[in-house]
């Protein structure tokens, strides 16, 4: 969280704070909802346990779509980088299903899955972040030095060896842009998803408090989406990155 | 006699019908140092790359002891970004030798090299002449019967060169590993070896082979055996000057206005 935790943020936030306030004042509470009437509202939601129990569902549908999407679009990146007829057959397929909207994707899924409670947001979550993952993977493959392959070989390195610490660790900055490009992918899929096509999970909770007029706690739920990603995007994801950078190099 | 450890015969290579060997000829020698000297762009990588395997020649002979064990000295330091000073070391060395045996020999090339106290530093903590002496180290570090080098001094400066000549010159003499050095510097030549080729431009093969009787360590370059040998490098380098001293009449010609 360090290089989060910085004093002009902090004052901006404020500052937003500040506006907001002023401006729910001159607003009805179904159009703009104060900061105080959100935090109250929140902190219904955490009282009553629907928080705990939304955020559990919606993490849950995200971290399966999002793990599977990470491993099959690895999978994918390498096979298709080992076999080029793979990749001149494949690999435009990979942008068709990047280009068609999202909104399309949901409505097929509802089509054939129905109103699912998990199998629709995870399929959504899948098709939109597994291509992200494919993409950044693919190109990293190609960001490998191959004079150090090249090297690695004529000492006769075992390939065990020459995957496990020159196309593993070469890959690895792309691997970490990927995973955090995807992830939040993944998070607003999976929200989007629950909204349209799901009864549970902070979506179905969104559309729930969306037709009700109950704003705040729209407003409420938006609060805990936005915090989860930055912890996971600030807290999570840094670590992993401050790994990489000990010896990332300038190219 | 001297055994003969490596032979290239009749070895030809060309890029994109731009022959840049043809019918190449040389030969290295067990303990020797032997230098191949040529202008830029007259094939030398290339000669590097065919002699130690990296590539294929189209046609002639590679003849050497496929038993033998090569070490490598890239014009680039080639180290893994990721891995320690000690750990770029350890992973080479992992394929060749016992651990033991490997640390022993690590610390004393590390410490060789001026390496000792950024033996736990990552390559991009280091200056450009101590990558370039990590990657003659490692080169080293597996104990091999012979190491091919291109261009180890290129883009070094004098002070840096005059350190890695010194580094070579006492490893070479306490282990007599055969050495294969590529330069384009007469200097680094006279002063190192014990047999120098001279490359001609445009894939025309060896122009002359010079050998050097003198004990390394006595060489100088202000001694008038070894400064009569770079004369007559630099007298087989001068075919494009003759060419100007003949052309002066056209060119001062050309320069009126």
């Amino acid at each position: 969280m360090k290089n989060f935790i910085t004093k002009p943020f902090w004052i901006v936030l404020l500052l937003f704070l500040l506006c907001w306030n002023q401006l729910a004042a001159h607003f009805n509470t179904l159009i703009l909802p104060s900061p105080a009437e959100t935090l109250a509202e929140l902190n219904s939601i955490i009282q009553n346990g629907v928080l705990a129990k939304s955020l559990f569902i919606t993490f849950k549908r995200t971290f399966i779509g999002y793990l599977a999407a990470v491993i099959t679009g690895f999978v994918l990146a390498v096979i298709l980088k080992k076999f080029n007829f793979l990749s001149r057959a494949l690999r435009p397929f990979i942008t068709i299903i990047q280009a068609a909207p999202p909104v399309v994707w949901i409505a097929l899924a509802v089509v054939w899955f129905g109103v699912a409670e998990d199998l629709t947001p995870i399929f959504l979550i899948f098709i939109v972040s597994m291509p992200v993952i494919f993409v950044n993977i693919f190109q990293g493959i190609d960001s490998i030095d191959y004079g150090l392959i090249e090297m690695a070989e004529a000492y006769s390195t075992p390939k065990y060896k020459i995957f496990r610490d020159i196309y593993l660790p070469g890959i690895l900055p792309s691997t970490v842009s990927a995973l955090s490009i995807a992830f939040s992918f993944a998070w607003k899929s999976s929200v989007f998803a629950e909204f349209i096509g799901s009864s549970s999970g902070i979506g179905y909770r969104i559309s729930m408090a969306n037709s009700n007029l109950k704003t705040a706690e729209l407003f409420a739920w938006t609060v805990v989406l936005v915090v989860f990603m930055l912890f996971v995007e600030y807290y999570l994801l840094e670590r992993l990155k401050q790994k990489v950078s000990r010896w990332r190099y300038e190219k | 006699m001297k055994n003969k450890i490596l032979k290239l015969k009749n070895v030809s290579k060309s890029y994109d019908n731009y022959s840049v060997l043809k019918k190449l000829n040389m030969e290295l020698y067990a303990g020797e140092i032997t230098c191949l000297l040529g202008p830029s762009g007259s094939g030398k990588t290339t000669i590097f790359r065919i002699a130690s395997g990296l590539e294929k020649a189209d046609s002639g002979e590679i003849i050497k002891d496929n038993t033998m064990r090569l070490g490598y000295v890239f014009q680039e330091p080639r180290l893994l970004p990721w891995k320690t000073v000690s750990g770029n070391l350890a992973f080479i060395q992992q394929n060749f030798l016992q651990e033991e045996k490997a640390a022993k020999l690590r610390k004393i090339l590390l410490d060789m090299a001026g390496l000792k106290k950024f033996k736990d530093n990552y390559p991009h903590e280091l200056s450009g002449g101590m990558k370039q002496r990590l990657e003659l180290i490692r080169a080293f570090s597996i104990i091999p019967d012979l190491v091919f080098m291109d261009e180890p001094f290129k883009s070094l400066d004098t002070k840096t060169k005059y350190n890695l000549r010194k580094l070579i010159t006492v490893i070479h003499q306490e282990s007599s590993i055969s050495i294969f050095l590529i330069t384009h510097d007469p200097e680094e030549a006279v002063l190192l070896a014990d047999k120098i080729y001279i490359l001609a431009g445009g894939g025309k093969g060896i122009k002359e082979k010079i050998t050097i009787d003198k004990d390394r360590q006595e060489r100088k370059l202000s001694d008038p055996y070894i400064y009569g040998i770079q004369e007559k490098i630099l007298n087989t380098f001068t075919g494009l000057v003759k060419d100007l001293d003949l052309k002066r009449e056209v060119i001062r010609s050309s320069f009126k206005k």
